[in-house]
């Protein structure tokens, strides 16, 4: 994984929060979900995810139900709770300020 | 609301964690195992694609671990397992765990009296209302340079046009302090009163406990038969009886009818509240109105009462300054004499008169234990280094095992938390002693130092100061201890390594302990060389004289009454059995009271305004007193009577200054230019009046039956007798009784009582000065011995190693004492420049000792070098007698 690819700090929280909108998910389609929309170029560190996951799970953004997975096994599913919801919508207005804040400098100069 | 939930949560999964930790490591497992299906579709085989699947994860232990902690129950689970372990950890140690908690416990409960005697005193708030807005009015004159500006007061003509025209205060009052006989059990006793005007309670924001307080109506004269008493005599005289209103109570042959009773607390004006008030009263116990007739209104002479205000909200003490200065600017003109002329005006705030000559000593004590404190956290933290040291194959199988840096050093503080904790603990009982102690000690001159006691404000600083200790002396230890690297600990076999650094780190802390108490055993030294310096000051007194005061009731109301009882008394007790001589004074010396004339001295560059000390004396009085006659002679019996020609005698620096060049005797002074001159007859050799402390000031006797006034506060009885002193006493005691019973005595002393009263604040200040200092020497000989017996013990294989190469045992014990001296040379160096710098900011509190004291800043590193080679000589020794063999072997 090259440099450029590892995800900058507080942005995992709103990808994660971002890619559970549609519905529950669990840990590795997370990962693949992520690397997937964003064309390969972003790639989640996965031993980052699941403490990623527990601690919105313990802020009660995120809340885990176990299930089947695709290839029939146990596997636990994360969605978004109305607070999660509440919390993305927030996360990205700020995110939105910081990058266009960023494309302004970048584009000035 | 949201932390209890948080804290519901954390309980809840700490409870279920074991679950947690199962379902954590299948849903990693689901992870790792899709992966790896992933992989052998690829084509992979099964081995190599669970490898890539876990290359492809990362850590799974520190994902495990961090997804662990992410869920908030970490902290309180590692709080439970690192108490659960310190516990046990210091119980597996009682003899470090014992010695650290009393050393600590030691610093902790000394810190803790001295807070709740600075509490008492300073920061306690006074019940009156907010005590921060009163202030004292004064009327000093700059020109009077021997008065000191809170000596004067307003006159009441000036008090009542201040009340009229200042802006700046919601209430003034006046008051003045006496004291009254009351008769109680069948004697008459001496109660300090205080007589107040009708805004005296009102402008102090207190009320009574029940009845009324004083009116305008009570201030005319003729009604003033109204009295309020203090909660205390209110106890003693009724019993606390709830009818006690209305009841009369007899004051001086006068019956008064009592108004109301003040709350426990309340005893204002007590002697240490006034600058200059009567030293007797130690708390006012009843209080009377003030009474003016319309002529003393406007009276502007000088008089002795006490002006007091509240400032209105909002107006500041510059303010009211600026108002009263220009006030009094006006007010001056008014006044005849020139006593009078150049009058300024003076606004001082209570809270500093009061607290202004305590507040350097407050600062002393605190330093000084504080100081105390500090060495003993060293101690503490040295205790900790080395136990480190010894523990660092656990620390380093810890780390290795994945411990991260983080959990250690938070274990580590833990265990310091307990001790800390530990020693807070018997903190609470050493303090409470200690308080006793310093109870036992109370100087007199500290106001309100009764009140000193382990309240919440106490025991708050107490859980403070352990766990702010807790942390400074685990600190180092646990950030130090934990730096292991855990390479270098497995490639040494898990036995050596890390030891040089830290030695290094614990002779610094001794040094720094060493320099500490330099400091505190040089301000200890100056503090004691002082003490004996008092101590032999020649009081020019005997320390065996009986001294006691004689005050006649109203019923004596003219001079010659006075005059009459008082020989008559000096007649009586002359013929006394084992009396060898006994004269009157009307200012005993040492018991706060003075009275000042102005002076003229013929052929003398005299300033328009010299005050001089006087006292009226009778021929005995010196012969009692054994103060010597130095030239000339003493008064006689003749001269009584104001008809006689007037004589006086001087002191010596009295003659110095006044008469010098010449025989002073048969030179001519007065006290007022429209008198006759007096002559000098004789010279008497200084005494100390003020305070054992206080040089003599120039001293005029008068004859005590030529001045033809009665003396204001009765007179003082002396007596030198050869009979045992309780039996002279009681003797005297029979002898007055005997003529009038209503005729009260009281502050019966031998003049070395009054001295060591005089000597009190120095003794207190000295005491525990020296108590804090020896505690601190006794936790760095501690310290020293400590870490030098550790370093020998560290050393064995190098010292076996050294006695196999062919050391001599004295060249081994050579070697320890040099790495013991070292500490002490270095610590001496720091301490001495430290002391310089500190021992200047002692300057105020020394007597006839300079800052830099040569035999002091001798004494003290000599002492410390002998402490500190007795501590070092132990170890050396031990070091010495090493075995070689046994040495070797213990590697």
């Amino acid at each position: 994984m090259s440099r450029s690819n590892e995800l900058l700090q507080g942005t995992l929280d709103l990808l994660i929060l971002k890619v559970l909108t549609p519905g529950p998910m669990h840990g590795l389609a997370i990962a693949d979900r992520v690397r997937q929309l964003s064309e390969d170029v972003l790639r989640v560190n996965q031993s980052a995810l699941y403490p990623a996951l527990h601690r919105l799970e313990h802020q009660a953004w995120v809340k885990a139900e176990w299930g089947e997975s695709e290839n029939n096994r146990r596997a636990k599913f994360y969605s978004l709770t109305r607070a999660g919801h509440a919390r993305l919508k927030t996360e990205e207005k700020s995110w939105e300020r910081l990058s266009s804040a960023v494309h302004g400098v970048l584009r000035s100069v | 609301m949201r932390l209890l939930e948080s804290i519901q949560r954390r309980l809840r999964s700490l409870r279920q964690r074991d679950t947690a930790n199962e379902e954590l490591s299948e849903e990693l497992q689901f992870h790792l195992q899709t992966l790896a299906d992933r992989h052998i579709a690829r084509g992979l085989s099964p081995e190599q694609a669970q490898r890539a699947a876990r290359a492809e994860f990362g850590d799974v232990n520190a994902a495990t671990e961090a997804a662990y902690e992410s869920r908030g129950t970490a902290l309180v689970d590692d709080l439970m397992q690192d108490l659960r372990y310190g516990v046990r950890s210091l119980r597996r140690q009682p003899a470090f765990t014992l010695v650290t908690v009393l050393t600590l416990a030691l610093g902790i409960g000394a810190c803790t009296a001295i807070f709740s005697l600075v509490n008492a005193v300073m920061l306690r708030s006074l019940p009156y209302g907010d005590a921060s807005r009163l202030v004292y009015l004064y009327m000093p004159n700059p020109r009077l340079k021997e008065l000191p500006p809170e000596a004067l007061g307003p006159s009441n003509a000036d008090f009542f046009d201040i009340r009229q025209q200042a802006h700046s205060f919601s209430s003034m009052t006046m008051f003045d302090q006496k004291t009254m006989n009351l008769m109680m059990d069948g004697k008459a006793q001496r109660i300090g009163v205080a007589k107040v005007d009708a805004s005296f309670f009102h402008t102090l924001e207190t009320a009574p406990l029940m009845g009324r307080v004083f009116n305008e109506e009570d201030q005319q004269p003729g009604n003033d038969h109204a009295v309020i008493l203090s909660y205390s005599l209110w106890q003693s005289l009724y019993g606390g009886a709830a009818d006690v209103l209305h009841r009369t109570i007899t004051l001086n042959d006068t019956r008064y009818s009592i108004a109301a009773v003040m709350p426990r607390d309340f005893g204002y004006p007590h002697h240490t509240d006034l600058p200059y008030g009567d030293g007797r009263i130690e708390a006012t116990q009843v209080w009377v109105p003030y009474t003016l007739t319309a002529a003393q209104r406007a009276d502007r002479e000088q008089t002795s009462i006490n002006a007091m205000a509240r400032l209105k909200p909002g107006v500041t003490i510059s303010e009211a300054q600026a108002e009263m200065s220009a006030i009094v600017a006006r007010l001056e003109p008014l006044h005849k004499g020139f006593l009078f002329k150049g009058m300024t005006a003076l606004v001082k705030p209570m809270n500093v008169q009061v607290l202004g000559q305590v507040r350097p000593l407050m600062s002393l004590l605190l330093g000084a234990v504080g100081f105390v404190l500090l060495i003993a956290c060293g101690n503490a933290a040295n205790l900790l280094l080395a136990r480190a040291a010894s523990r660092r194959h656990e620390l380093g199988v810890r780390a290795t095992l994945g411990a991260r840096r983080g959990r250690l050093i938070r274990q580590m503080l833990t265990e310091s938390l307990l001790l800390g904790a530990a020693a807070g603990a018997v903190g609470i009982a050493l303090a409470s002693l200690f308080i006793r102690v310093l109870l036992r000690l109370n100087p007199g001159d500290i106001p309100d130092m009764n009140a000193v006691a382990l309240d919440g404000r106490a025991l708050a600083f107490l859980v403070l100061v352990s766990i702010a200790t807790s942390v400074a002396f685990g600190a180092l230890p646990a950030l130090t201890a934990t730096r292991i690297n855990v390479a270098e600990f497995l490639s040494s076999a898990g036995t050596r390594g890390l030891v040089a650094d830290r030695r290094g780190l614990r002779k610094t802390l001794v040094t720094a302990q060493v320099a500490l108490v330099v400091v505190l055993l040089t301000g200890a030294g100056l503090f004691v060389r002082s003490y004996l310096n008092v101590l032999s000051v020649d009081t020019g007194f005997s320390p065996a004289t009986i001294g006691m005061n004689v005050s006649l009731t109203p019923a004596y109301d003219t001079a010659e009454k006075n005059d009459a009882f008082y020989a008559d008394l000096l007649e009586r007790v002359q013929a006394r059995h084992g009396v060898y001589a006994a004269g009157l004074v009307n200012f005993l010396p040492l018991t706060n009271s003075e009275s000042m004339n102005t002076l003229e001295v013929e052929g003398y560059a005299n300033r328009k305004s010299q005050l001089v000390e006087t006292r009226s004396i009778t021929p005995n009085y010196l012969t009692a007193m054994q103060t010597p006659i130095l030239r000339g002679r003493n008064f006689t019996p003749e001269e009584k009577s104001q008809s006689t020609s007037h004589v006086v005698m001087v002191n010596e620096v009295f003659a110095k200054r006044f008469l010098a060049g010449g025989d002073p005797i048969g030179r001519h002074l007065r006290y007022e230019s429209n008198r006759p001159w007096s002559t000098v007859v004789g010279v008497v050799a200084d005494t100390r009046n003020m305070n054992t402390e206080v040089a003599a000031a120039p001293q005029v006797y008068d004859a005590f039956f030529q001045t033809g006034n009665p003396p204001l506060r009765g007179a003082f009885l002396v007596v030198r007798s050869t009979m045992a002193k309780d039996v002279a006493i009681a003797d005297l005691l029979a002898t007055v009784r005997s003529m009038d019973p209503a005729v009260v005595v009281s502050d019966v002393h031998v003049m070395s009582e009054l001295t060591e009263h005089a000597n009190a604040p120095r003794r207190f200040q000295t005491t525990l000065l020296t108590v804090f200092s020896s505690t601190a020497l006794f936790l760095a000989v501690v310290g020293v011995y400590g870490l030098l017996a550790y370093s020998v013990r560290q050393r064995t294989g190098e010292i076996g190693l050294r006695m196999a190469l062919g050391s001599s045992r004295s060249g081994i014990m050579r070697l320890v004492l040099r790495e013991g001296l070292s500490l002490l040379v270095a610590g001496l160096c720091l301490g001495i420049a430290g002391a310089v710098f500190f021992s200047r900011m002692l300057r105020g509190f020394l007597y006839g000792v300079p800052a830099l004291d040569p035999v002091t800043f001798v004494a003290v590193p000599a002492l410390l070098a002998l402490a500190t080679l007795a501590a070092c000589l132990v170890p050396s020794m031990r070091a010495a007698a090493t075995d070689p063999m046994v040495a070797l072997r213990h590697e």
